[in-house]
């Protein structure tokens, strides 16, 4: 069998060689269901809760990036070290110290510096770190206290006292 | 109205305004081409109106211009054949062999047309949707090679590849009933 006998027995038994078109009713049926599918702009309003939701994920992520902890400035370094020296008393000036102090008395406390300082020196609370302590009578031995503050909140208090010399 | 004469009017601006235009202009066409893929009248309505469907769902995806539009709503069609082709293979395929042991006990002499309709629609189908397409497309309505390829969306090769195979399918098939 040859293309063109092929092809004429194609055309003769051509399915729509009698089923040319729709009939009339049936196209308008068709005509007005297809064009009533065509979705309404309201139906567009479906994306708006996703859109919402992602708006307020993104709301929240900006925010813990710009406010999170791990956006703080960092402590400022430690003041440094400020010895606090006595104002010498005008009626008895202590005595100098000897350069090599002899009787010194460490005192390393793990408590907390605040606390340790309002209750012993509730007169010096303005200065943090430095502590300053006259002497404590005009008449009796001076006494000089060196306070040491470390960045871990470790307070060491030197107190030299002229009595012991 | 001629088909000429409705894509000639001015462009609408609406979706609806599009949308009909583009009804009015390819359903005949459609249903024809759809007729001659489909086994019978309301299967073919189906295909039609599904594929308009799909366009009004998706009205972006229609591209503008008439040939453009035209190979968009073919392409659609086709693989509306393919989908069903593949849903319903089974059971069409048992449908037809049905329908082919009914058309044998026809007796051949009071409608010797009908039994030539009922024998190519048995023949084409035995072929897939593209090659069924294809050979409907050129031998039935005389759409040059390119115009099928351009159409179904595939290269020039591909459409006489389909061509070949599906000629000697169909010589296989109907020499049986047609041994001339």
């Amino acid at each position: 069998m040859n293309d063109d006998r092929l092809r004429q027995i194609l055309r003769e038994g051509d399915p729509a060689a009698q089923d040319t078109a729709l009939s009339e009713d049936e196209a308008h049926a068709m005509r007005r269901m297809v064009l009533t599918a065509i979705p309404e702009p309201r139906r567009r309003l479906v994306w708006l809760p996703a859109l919402a939701t992602g708006a307020a994920a993104l709301l929240v992520l900006a925010l813990a990036v710009s406010h999170g902890p791990w956006h703080r400035t960092p402590a400022p370094p430690a003041p440094p070290v400020r010895v606090a020296a006595a104002p010498a008393p005008a009626i008895a000036p202590p005595p100098p110290l000897a350069p090599a102090a002899p009787h010194q008395e460490p005192v390393k406390s793990s408590r907390p510096a605040r606390r340790l300082h309002v209750r012993h020196h509730a007169a010096s609370m303005a200065v943090a770190s430095v502590s300053k302590q006259p002497a404590l009578a005009a008449s009796g031995p001076a006494v000089r206290e060196v306070q040491f503050s470390t960045p871990g909140g470790t307070r060491i208090i030197w107190v030299s006292s002229s009595s012991s010399l | 109205m001629t088909t000429s004469a409705i894509l000639d009017r001015p462009q609408p601006q609406t979706a609806t305004d599009r949308l009909a235009r583009l009804f009015d202009a390819h359903h005949e066409r459609l249903f024809r081409l759809a007729r001659r893929l489909s086994s019978d009248r309301e299967e073919a309505r189906d295909l039609v109106q599904e594929a308009f469907l799909r366009a009004a769902r998706q009205p972006g995806a229609v591209p503008g211009g008439e040939k453009p539009e035209e190979a968009w709503l073919v392409r659609t069609l086709v693989n509306l054949c393919r989908d069903r082709y593949r849903r319903l293979g089974v059971r069409s395929r048992a449908a037809v062999e049905i329908r082919r042991e009914e058309r044998e006990t026809v007796p051949r002499h009071p409608e010797e047309a009908a039994v030539a309709r009922a024998t190519v629609q048995a023949a084409l189908a035995r072929l897939s949707p593209r090659r069924r397409a294809v050979v409907v497309l050129h031998e039935l309505e005389g759409v040059a090679v390119r115009e099928v390829a351009r159409l179904l969306g595939v290269a020039e090769v591909t459409v006489r590849w389909h061509l070949l195979a599906a000629r000697r399918d169909l010589a296989s098939l109907l020499l049986k009933e047609d041994p001339k």
